[in-house]
């Protein structure tokens, strides 16, 4: 009887496990300055096929997910940001945007989720995510064309007050306002800032 | 925001150019070590001393004289009211030309996140008391800002930049006065338990009064959690 209730307790806790709501987990990630000459040719080629006289910088990251590298430029007055993963394939370009640069249906249904999610919140920064296939994303910032891959998300950095307290969070939506992804992120130490 | 650091160096290197007054280069050592419990409460204590090096009056050259000023420690507790906010209050013991001074603290911080830089904001009231000398009652706003210097977080074993500006406005004996400090370090991120600080720290001390201290120190800074 007692093997049966240690098995039973460890189900509900796999259970809870998967079922526990994005809000609780923290965003854990490493990002940190690399050399051209440390970047996957493949990327290189990619950048400068499309942005050939633009002054890049290569960031390497690591997360749950695994090890990417970030080309961080800027153009057209625009910060980019375009990730590979570690071979050199595309993974996504992110640009940041301005709350009222979005549609103004897109501000509805974004203030809405948000409304509902928070007593009250400041956003720190919107990134607007395009995925899809590398033709189609080169295609896409060249010269605007949109082709049939293309999915369109966006990650909202921001500091919300709920039930829980305040604190800073990473929010992934699509265009329809579905939240993909809700994390804290983690604070650090701040001895140092404060003492 | 570009546009606030630049106002705050350009007040203090006005009142430098102004002044008549009092300059002292040295050095600021520092531990600072902080401990966790539970329910958001920790404890900070901070070790801390002073050495003049060089020291000289405006117009005259600075003349060599070493002296060991002083010796601080500051025990403060504090409770997180937020994962960005906290509260608290603490005590201070300073051993200065043999003689015992007491302070006692309350302090309120707040920390904001943007893009890429870190502020916080430390508010902070005190009490320092001394035989045979007036109570100075001080009021305190600090500002402190770090930026990763390779990328756009600070990580383990990666360096950063952290500036400080800190205003006090203090009384003693029903006479107003403020001080006004600038700090510029470079630091190390052994990890994020462990950091490691160097620069300058200067301080304007009595800026309304007609001999102002300009204080020079090479700060040099231990930072430990547990």
């Amino acid at each position: 009887m007692g093997k049966a209730n240690n098995k039973l307790f460890l189900f509900f806790c796999l259970i809870l496990g998967w079922s526990l709501p994005a809000m609780t987990q923290v965003k854990v990630e490493r990002e940190y300055r690399i050399k051209q000459e440390q970047v996957p040719q493949k990327a290189v080629e990619y950048i400068s096929s499309i942005f050939p006289d633009t002054r890049i910088r290569w960031f390497g990251e690591i997360n749950a997910r695994g090890y990417f590298v970030e080309a961080k430029f800027r153009a057209n007055r625009k910060k980019y940001s375009i990730k590979f993963d570690s071979t050199g394939v595309f993974k996504d370009v992110e640009k940041v945007i301005k709350f009222k640069k979005l549609s103004k249906d897109q501000q509805n249904i974004f203030e809405h989720t948000l409304d509902s999610l928070f007593t009250r919140y400041k956003i720190v920064k919107i990134q607007a995510q395009w995925l899809g296939s590398a033709q189609d994303i080169r295609a896409f910032l060249q010269d605007g064309t949109t082709g049939s891959s293309i999915k369109k998300n966006f990650e909202f950095v921001l500091r919300g007050r709920n039930s829980e307290g305040i604190a800073y969070r990473e929010i992934l939506f699509d265009e329809k306002g579905n939240i993909l992804r809700n994390v804290k992120l983690s604070e650090g130490n701040t001895n140092h800032l404060l003492f | 925001m570009n546009k606030f650091p630049v106002l705050l160096i350009g007040l203090c290197i006005a009142q430098i150019s102004f002044a008549q007054d009092s300059y002292t280069v040295g050095t600021l050592p520092q531990l600072n070590t902080s401990f966790s419990f539970e329910k958001d409460w920790k404890l900070n204590a901070k070790l801390e001393s002073r050495q003049f090096l060089f020291q000289g009056l405006n117009g005259q050259p600075l003349k060599y004289d070493p002296e060991y000023e002083r010796a601080d420690l500051e025990m403060v507790l504090t409770r997180s009211i937020s994962s960005l906010s906290s509260a608290g209050g603490g005590y201070l013991i300073r051993l200065e030309e043999g003689k015992l001074i007491h302070r006692f603290i309350q302090q309120l911080a707040i920390t904001q996140r943007f893009p890429s830089f870190r502020l916080a904001h430390r508010f902070r009231t005190d009490q320092t008391f001394e035989s045979n000398e007036y109570t100075v009652y001080r009021l305190r706003y600090r500002a402190s800002i770090e930026r990763a210097l390779n990328g756009f977080e600070i990580d383990p074993k990666e360096f950063y930049l952290k500036i400080n500006n800190e205003y006090l406005g203090w009384m003693e004996n029903g006479t107003p006065d403020l001080d006004i400090r600038g700090l510029a370090v470079i630091g190390y991120n052994i990890d994020d338990d462990k950091k490691l600080e160097t620069g300058i720290d200067y301080r304007g001390e009595a800026l309304f009064s007609k001999q102002t201290e300009h204080l020079f120190w090479l700060n040099v800074a231990l930072h430990l959690s547990f």
